[in-house]
C-alpha cells in the first residue's frame, strides 16, 4: 500500500507542471492584450506601455514563464491585475462558497440518484424504468442556466418560498444560509443526479445478471437481502468513483450556477478573470482547481484501492 | 361640510407627515457589475466608481442629471485666460471620515496636492495626465498648472479617480487601503464580501450641511440582468441598475416598482475602415449607408423603446447634441446603393466582415444588416467575438467594419476626440483609422476654448465633417433603464448610469 501511495503521489508533480505550462501558454495564445483589456478602450498608449513594463510583459515569453514558475515554487501566486490583491487570498475568500455549493449539490444528487438508479434497475423495462431514464436524461441535458432561472421564477418570485440570489448571512442563523443554497445546489446537482442515476442503473443491471445473484435467488434468499447486501455492495464500487469524479466536476463547473444565483464563488471569479485577461488570477485559479481535482482523484483512488484488493496488488507487483 | 373639510385637511396632514424624509431608511441597490477596488487611484470600471462615490468626494461633481458641474470640496475656482492655470479655493470645514491613522481631520490644499500626485504616480490609466504641477498657495488654495490648455478639465475633476484621500490612511494601509477606504464622503464602508455584497453606513460626522437621510446602504451584485429584474420585483433589491428591453413589460406590470428611462450619454455605431479594404472607397461606404434601414434595426432591437435612433456620434445626453445632424444622414435607398456599388466596380462580388462583441444588441444589429446588404449583393460575414479578442482585432484596424459602443461624460470632447482624432488611430475608439486634419483642428480649438457656446460650435462642426465622410454609421443611443421600488424617494436616474444616492441636489430617502 505504501508503494502505491508513493507512486500515485509522485505522479502529481509532472501533472501540475503540465497544467501550469498549458495554462500559461494558452493565456498567451488567446488574442487580446491584457494591458489593453484591463486599461479599457480609452487608455493612452503611454499607459499601456507602462503597464506592460511593470508586469514584465515586454520580456520574451519563455523568460516570463520561468519567472512565473520561480514565483509559484516559492508559494507566491502573484497579484491579481484587476483586484490588485494577492491571488491566493482572493481564491481562499471564495473557495468556501464553491465547496459548500458543490458538496450540497453532490449530496442532493447522491441521495436522489442512487435510489432512483436502483429502482430503475430492479424495475427493468417497466414504466418506472422508462420514467426514471427519461428524467435522468433530461437532468443530464438541461441547461443549468435556464433551469436556474426557472427555479428562481417559480420558487422565489411566484411562490416566494426561497430567496433568489446571493449568500445568506450566518448572523441571521444557519437556516438563512441553507435557504440561500437550496435552489443553486439543486440547479447544480441536477446534472450529477442524472449521471449518478444512469450509472447506478447500469452498474446494478450488470451485477444483477451475475451468476452469484442467480445462485442467491436459487437459495431462496429474500429479494431485499439480495439487492441490498449482495448486488448493491458490488455495484457500488464504480458508483463511488463516479461520485468522486463528480465532486471535481462540480467544483470546476459551478460557473453557470454562480452567475445565475449571484454567488461569490471560484467559477464567477474565473470567468471575470478570463474575460478581463487577468492572467495572474487565471493561472493561480487553474492551478488551485487542478490541485483540488488531483487530490479528490487521489482520495478516490486510495479509497478504491482499499475496497478493491485487485488494484492494490497490481501496483505492489509492478 | 365643515366636518368634511376637517377630515380632508386631517388626511392631508397625515399624508404630509408620512411624506417627509426621515433619517432611518435602509436601501439595497442591485447592480449587474461587480466593483474590483475601493482605491480611487486604481479603479478602471464604472462599478467601482459607483460604490466609491459613497466614501470619496471630488473637488467638483456633477448633479444627478449630469448637466451641471457643482462645487463639492472646492468652493470656487478661477481659470487663467489660456486655460492652463486653474486655481481652486477649498471649502472650510470639510472633514475626512474617522480612520485608523487620523481622527477625522480637516481637508487642506496639501491633501489635494497629495491625492493628485498619487493618482498620477500609481494609477494604471492616469486620468490627470494633462496636469503638469500642483502647488499649495495657502491652507485652502491650490493652483494646478496644465501641460496644455484643456477646457474640459473640470469634467476630469468630477471623476472619482481625482478624489481627495487622506495621506495618513493611504500610506498607513498601503496596499490594503482598498479594503479600508477613507474619504470625506457621506457613507462609510463597513463590509465587502467580494462578488456578493457591500455595506455602507451613514457617516454621522459628515461635514455637509445636509445630513444624508439613508442610514444604511447595501449593494448586491447580481451578474445576470434578468435575475436582477426578478430580485427587484420580489423586493430583494430597491433599485436595479439596468433592466433589459425584454424585461421591461414584466417589470412595469409589477405595482411596487417603477421603470424609469432617460436618454443615455452613449452611442452605438458601425465604424468602417478607411485605411484598408473595400470600404476605403467612399462609394462603398455610402452604398452601405443607403442599403441599411436603421429604423428597422431599432424596431428589432428595442421593441419596448429602450433605445432611440442615432444620427450622429454626439448623444442627446450631451450638451453639444445637435438635432439637425439628422439632415446629413444618407436616406435609405437600396436602388441608389446598388448603383453606387456598380460605380465602384462591384457586381455581386463584394464580401465584407463585420465584428461585434458578445453584446446581444450589437450582434442582432449586425445580423439584420447582413440580410439588408444581401439585397444589394454584398456578402456580409458576422463575427461575434469575446471582448478581449474583439478589442484586439478592431483596434489594430483589421476589421472592415465593427460595431462600436461608446459611453462617457457629456462633454463632446469624450466622443469626438476619442473616436475621431487621428492620434487615436490604433485604439478601439478609432479602429477605422479615421484621419481628417480639419477634424483634428476643430478638436484642438474645442480643447483650448473656454466659452461653452463656442466649443459647441467647434464640436458640432467636426461632427458634420465626420458624417459627410461617411465612415461612421450611427445606429442607436441606448436609454438608461432602471427599476426603482416606489418607496425610494428623491432618486434621479442619471444619464451616465451612475447611481447617485447623495450628490449635489440629491439626497435619497425611504418612505416608511
Amino acid at each position: 500500500m505504501r508503494k502505491y501511495l508513493i507512486k500515485r503521489s509522485l505522479q502529481i508533480i509532472p501533472t501540475l507542471f503540465f497544467v501550469l505550462f498549458i495554462t500559461f501558454f494558452l493565456m498567451k495564445l488567446i488574442p487580446g492584450d491584457p494591458a489593453m483589456v484591463i486599461l479599457g478602450p480609452e487608455a493612452r498608449a503611454e499607459d499601456v506601455l507602462k503597464f506592460k513594463q511593470q508586469l514584465g510583459l515586454d520580456k520574451p515569453v519563455l523568460i516570463q514563464f520561468l519567472m512565473y514558475l520561480k514565483r509559484v515554487l516559492t508559494g507566491d501566486f502573484g497579484k491579481s491585475l484587476i483586484y490588485k490583491q494577492d491571488v491566493l487570498s482572493l481564491i481562499i475568500e471564495r473557495f468556501p462558497t464553491t465547496l459548500t455549493l458543490s458538496v450540497l449539490a453532490l449530496f442532493i444528487a447522491t441521495v436522489v440518484g442512487i435510489p432512483a438508479g436502483i429502482l430503475s434497475a430492479i424495475k427493468h423495462n417497466t414504466f418506472w424504468d422508462l420514467l426514471i431514464t427519461v428524467l435522468a436524461l433530461i437532468g443530464i441535458s438541461i441547461p443549468i442556466f435556464w433551469f436556474g432561472m426557472v427555479l428562481i421564477i417559480v420558487f422565489a418570485l411566484k411562490l416566494g418560498w426561497l430567496p433568489s440570489v446571493g449568500l445568506g448571512n450566518l448572523e441571521n442563523g444557519l437556516w438563512d444560509v441553507i435557504k440561500h443554497l437550496i435552489l443553486p445546489s439543486f440547479a447544480l446537482g441536477i446534472l450529477s443526479m442524472g449521471t449518478i442515476t444512469r450509472f447506478t442503473r447500469s452498474s446494478m443491471l450488470e451485477v444483477l445478471r451475475q451468476d452469484y445473484i442467480r445462485t442467491a435467488y436459487a437459495k431462496g434468499l429474500r429479494k431485499r437481502l439480495i439487492i441490498y447486501r449482495h448486488a448493491l455492495r458490488n455495484a457500488l464500487v464504480p458508483i463511488v468513483t463516479v461520485i468522486g469524479l463528480q465532486l471535481g466536476n462540480l467544483l470546476a463547473g459551478a460557473v453557470l450556477t454562480e452567475t445565475v444565483f449571484a454567488l461569490p464563488g471560484l467559477g464567477k471569479l474565473m470567468v471575470d478573470a478570463i474575460m478581463r485577461r487577468d492572467f495572474m488570477l487565471v493561472q493561480g485559479e487553474v492551478l488551485f482547481v487542478a490541485i483540488i481535482y488531483i487530490f479528490v482523484n487521489l482520495a478516490v483512488d486510495i479509497f478504491y484501492a482499499l475496497i478493491n484488493p485487485k488494484i492494490r496488488l497490481s501496483y505492489e507487483r509492478g | 361640510m365643515k366636518k368634511f373639510v376637517f377630515l380632508l385637511s386631517f388626511i392631508l396632514a397625515v399624508s404630509l407627515v408620512f411624506a417627509t424624509p426621515n433619517y432611518d431608511g435602509e436601501i439595497t441597490v442591485g447592480t449587474d457589475q461587480n466593483p474590483t477596488t475601493m482605491d480611487p487611484a486604481l479603479y478602471q470600471d464604472l462599478a467601482s466608481a459607483q460604490v466609491m462615490r459613497n466614501v470619496f468626494e471630488t473637488l467638483v461633481a456633477y448633479d444627478a442629471s449630469v448637466k451641471e458641474i457643482k462645487p463639492l470640496i472646492a468652493e470656487s475656482w478661477e481659470v487663467s485666460e489660456d486655460l492652463k492655470v486653474w486655481t481652486f479655493k477649498l471649502k472650510k470645514g470639510v472633514h475626512f471620515q474617522k480612520g485608523k491613522f487620523q481622527n477625522g481631520r480637516e481637508v487642506t490644499a496639501e491633501d489635494v496636492k497629495y491625492s493628485f500626485e498619487r493618482e498620477i504616480e500609481i494609477s494604471p490609466m492616469v486620468r490627470l495626465y494633462m496636469v503638469d504641477k500642483v502647488e499649495v498657495l495657502d491652507k485652502y488654495t491650490v493652483k494646478i498648472t496644465l501641460k496644455y490648455p484643456f477646457a474640459p478639465f473640470l469634467t476630469v475633476l468630477t471623476d472619482i479617480g481625482a478624489a481627495i484621500v487622506p495621506k495618513e490612511e493611504a500610506e498607513g494601509w498601503g496596499d490594503e487601503f482598498t479594503l479600508h477606504p477613507v474619504g470625506t464622503g457621506p457613507f462609510k464602508m463597513v463590509e465587502w464580501i467580494k462578488d456578493d455584497h457591500m455595506t455602507f453606513i451613514r457617516n454621522d460626522d459628515y461635514w455637509g450641511e445636509e445630513k444624508p437621510y439613508l442610514k444604511k446602504v447595501t449593494y448586491k451584485f447580481i451578474p445576470n440582468k434578468s435575475v436582477l429584474a426578478v430580485a427587484l420585483m420580489s423586493g430583494e433589491v430597491d433599485i436595479a441598475s439596468d433592466i433589459l428591453d425584454q424585461d421591461i413589460p414584466k417589470v412595469k406590470a409589477n405595482s411596487n416598482v417603477d421603470v424609469i428611462m432617460v436618454p443615455g450619454v452613449n452611442v452605438y455605431a458601425v465604424y468602417m475602415n478607411s485605411m484598408r479594404g473595400p470600404t476605403v472607397d467612399k462609394k462603398v461606404r455610402e452604398a452601405i449607408f443607403r442599403a441599411v434601414d436603421t429604423d428597422q434595426i431599432i424596431k428589432v432591437l428595442f421593441p419596448n423603446g429602450s433605445g432611440v435612433r442615432a444620427y450622429g456620434p454626439i448623444p442627446p445626453g450631451s450638451w453639444a447634441y445637435n438635432p439637425d445632424i439628422k439632415e446629413l444622414y444618407p436616406s435609405y435607398d437600396p436602388e441608389k446603393a446598388k448603383q453606387l456599388l456598380k460605380e465602384a466596380g462591384y457586381d455581386n462580388n463584394l464580401s465584407l466582415t463585420i465584428y461585434t462583441p458578445e453584446d446581444p444588441n450589437r450582434r442582432k444589429a449586425a445580423i439584420v444588416m447582413q440580410s439588408m446588404l444581401k439585397k444589394i449583393g454584398v456578402d456580409l460575414k458576422v463575427q461575434s467575438l469575446e471582448w478581449g479578442s474583439f478589442v484586439a482585432i478592431t483596434s489594430k484596424g483589421d476589421a472592415d467594419m465593427y460595431t462600436i459602443g461608446w459611453t462617457w461624460y457629456p462633454d463632446p470632447e469624450y466622443f469626438i476626440f476619442y473616436m475621431f482624432h487621428s492620434s487615436r488611430k490604433g485604439t478601439y475608439g478609432n479602429g477605422g483609422g479615421y484621419n481628417n486634419p480639419k477634424v483634428d483642428e476643430l478638436i484642438a480649438k474645442g480643447e483650448s476654448t473656454a466659452d461653452k457656446q463656442e466649443r459647441i460650435k467647434y464640436y458640432q462642426e467636426a461632427e458634420k465633417l465626420i458624417m459627410k465622410d461617411m465612415v461612421y454609421m450611427p445606429l442607436y443611443h441606448k436609454m438608461v433603464v432602471m427599476g426603482v421600488n416606489k418607496k425610494v424617494k428623491g432618486f434621479t436616474v442619471s444619464p451616465d448610469m451612475m447611481i447617485r444616492l447623495y450628490a449635489p441636489g440629491t439626497n435619497i430617502w425611504i418612505e416608511k
